[in-house]
């Protein structure tokens, strides 16, 4: 764990994608056999320790093919207010979920918390029939402070319903740390709906981190844009422009302006992506806090396919990972 | 049938075409990393050359026809065609004109032409090549575009630009107007001619003539259509030779428009565009007869609405690109 500004996060945090997956139909709902292989590290069965330090839930797009994640725009139909009440809904379905993480968290060794990030919906600019809120239809194209209006609703909403269920829960160590914005690149009046939110945030003793890319436009200047933390992706893709130099570059700008980092596990990219990651990662990104972006459940698979991945990610984290050789 | 445009976002035309293509009822996406003063949202999603490259393995899987503009790909080093052709997928790119003109090709038949944006001729050859051994078939918007492309690709097929025409409303300029406004929107002055617009609306300012002139720069797209209603007449382009958005936008107001088109390409356009020709030579005496005549404003304006309807309007035009995605 590392104090930030008096609030302790912990370093390496899971993202983990839920309700409708980019592809395929089957809906992602985490149980607690699922996320128990995240946030402690089990072997046979067993926790021999604890794992990530945080998780990040992130849906992509609703059951109706809405998109929500501003990652992936183009990926499904213009999201209304329906699709933004769904994935607070599957956020705090019963027993899966929160509830699923606030439950197996209670398993962590040592009382050591789990935090918890929620990654916003995105409010497409272009949007005029977003649909009702509170008696007022919003409209984000021609009112852009609707959009602001969505967000908070939308951040209250979570933080009212998480009060609710951490109370009934006791014993539990899961801790909501903030809220994530996914979008890349800043849009329009991005800027000063961040400024919103940051201020309601800040108020609630709660964080706004910015997952972007390497490159992106004002990724060195995310406190005076209003994130408390950014986590910039290095887009690595496996080719000429992109090789492993573009992971030590983007290491090297980290560790200068400070900002955070993301590992990001797209094995389409690379049958190594993971592995090229960890080889760079453990030598250059150890200043970082860092986020694993590992799609649909991938830990919970390494873990019962008996991947060495799951082990490698563990010595990871321990810093105790020696370099593989992917060639 | 998915298909995706992207990477820039030219004149407006990525989101026209997706929202006609999707009113067609084909899912039809535009990403645009090319971002400027003329704020276009509608219809695309703005993102940056990094979202685009994280998303690129996901689009392959997603869409089945990408088409590019511009001369660019979702990868700066064009690395995506050949895992979209891996993919079997579909692909088309459409260059509008900057991103391919020559200086040596260009001055050819216009001794006007500016190319000082384009990119290094050896640069375009690079691209072209390396584009074409991937991609097969070209979009060009008119004719002349297509000399520059056509040595390249095994087929290259002329879709005019597109606009929303028939959504429209008319503004005729007004038969009694004796003090026409004329309107010049250049986003790129030099291209444009600007300088030879400006010296002649100075002439004709020194000279007495009456008339008020405005030029339109750093506003949205939106706000500048506004405006052009107001327009008594509307100035294009003077040195390429052929005609742009402006002029699809300005005659779907009903205005009448002042640009260049070569006389070798009269004949190549569907019928000949009512525009009313002038270069850097002859734009003094157009504008002076266009301010002085009212009924000539109106006849331009009438017959430039009936030829944009006819040709650019977004239902046409995007029949005419299912066909050729039809084709690919």
């Amino acid at each position: 764990m590392i104090e930030t500004e008096g609030i302790f996060i912990n370093r390496f945090i899971a993202h983990c994608n839920y309700l409708l997956p980019l592809f395929g139909k089957k809906i992602i709902r985490w149980n607690e056999a699922t996320i128990k292989p995240y946030i402690l590290y089990l072997h046979r069965g067993k926790a021999i320790d604890n794992f990530f330090g945080g998780l990040l839930l992130e849906a992509y797009l609703s059951s109706r093919g809405e998109t929500l994640s501003g990652r992936y725009l183009g990926f499904g139909k213009a999201p209304t207010v329906n699709a933004w009440q769904e994935a607070l809904d599957e956020l705090f379905l019963s027993k899966h979920n929160l509830e699923a993480i606030v439950n197996a968290s209670k398993s962590r060794l040592f009382g050591e918390p789990i935090d918890i990030w929620i990654a916003l919906p995105y409010p497409l600019p272009s949007m005029q029939s977003f649909g009702m809120l509170n008696r007022k239809q919003l409209d984000f194209r021609n009112n852009p402070e609707d959009r602001k209006t969505a967000l908070i609703w939308w951040i209250d909403q979570v933080i009212q319903r998480w009060t609710r269920l951490t109370r009934a829960h006791v014993g539990h160590v899961a801790q909501l740390r903030g809220f994530a914005w996914t979008k890349g690149s800043l849009d329009h009046n991005d800027e000063d709906v961040i400024q919103a939110l940051h201020t309601h945030l800040q108020g609630k003793n709660l964080q706004l981190i910015w997952c972007t890319n390497y490159g992106a436009n004002k990724a060195g200047n995310g406190r005076e844009l209003g994130f408390d933390r950014v986590f910039i992706r290095p887009t690595y893709m496996n080719t000429q422009d992109r090789n492993e130099n573009w992971l030590t570059y983007t290491a090297n700008f980290s560790s200068t302006v400070p900002t955070d980092l993301i590992i990001w596990g797209d094995e389409r990219v690379s049958k190594h992506q993971l592995i090229d990651f960890l080889n760079i990662g453990r030598v250059s990104f150890t200043h970082a806090h860092q986020i694993f972006e590992l799609n649909d459940q991938a830990v919970y698979k390494f873990y019962h396919t008996q991947d060495p991945k799951y082990v490698y990610l563990y010595a990871y984290m321990k810093d105790a990972y020696g370099y593989i050789p992917t060639v | 049938m998915k298909v995706l445009h992207c990477p820039i976002e030219i004149a407006g035309q990525m989101g026209i075409l997706c929202k006609g293509l999707m009113d067609k009822g084909i899912t039809a996406v535009a990403w645009n990393t090319f971002h400027t003063y003329l704020g276009y949202k509608d219809h695309l999603y703005n993102i940056d050359c990094y979202e685009m490259e994280t998303m690129i393995h996901d689009a392959i899987q997603y869409f089945d026809i990408f088409h590019f503009h511009y001369a660019h790909t979702m990868s700066t080093d064009f690395s995506d065609l050949e895992l979209i052709k891996a993919a079997g997928k579909k692909m088309i790119m459409h260059h509008w004109g900057n991103d391919v003109r020559t200086e040596a090709i260009a001055k050819l038949n216009n001794p006007y032409c500016y190319t000082g944006d384009s990119p290094p001729p050896e640069q375009i050859a690079n691209r072209l090549t390396k584009l074409a051994q991937y991609i097969d078939c070209a979009i060009v918007q008119d004719y002349e575009v297509l000399p520059y492309v056509s040595p390249y690709y095994k087929k290259v097929i002329v879709v005019p630009i597109a606009f929303d025409v028939l959504s429209t409303s008319a503004y005729y300029p007004s038969l009694t107007e004796t003090n026409p406004l004329i309107i010049h929107a250049p986003t790129n002055p030099e291209f444009k001619g600007t300088i030879y617009i400006e010296a002649a609306i100075a002439r004709l300012q020194v000279e007495g003539f009456n008339f008020r002139y405005k030029r339109i720069e750093k506003m949205s797209n939106q706000e500048a259509l506004k405006l052009y209603q107001e327009a008594d007449i509307v100035v294009d382009q003077i040195l390429c030779g052929s005609y742009g958005m402006l002029a699809v936008e300005s005659m779907s107001l009903g205005k009448p428009v002042v640009g260049y088109i070569r006389e070798d390409l009269l004949t190549t356009f569907p019928t000949p565009p009512p525009i009313y020709s002038a270069n850097p030579i002859t734009i003094y005496d157009k504008l002076k007869e266009l301010i002085i005549n009212a009924p000539l404003r109106r006849e331009l304006g009438e017959k430039g609405r009936t030829y944009a309807a006819m040709y650019h309007d977004v239902r046409t035009v995007t029949s005419q690109l299912i066909s050729v995605y039809n084709q690919l």
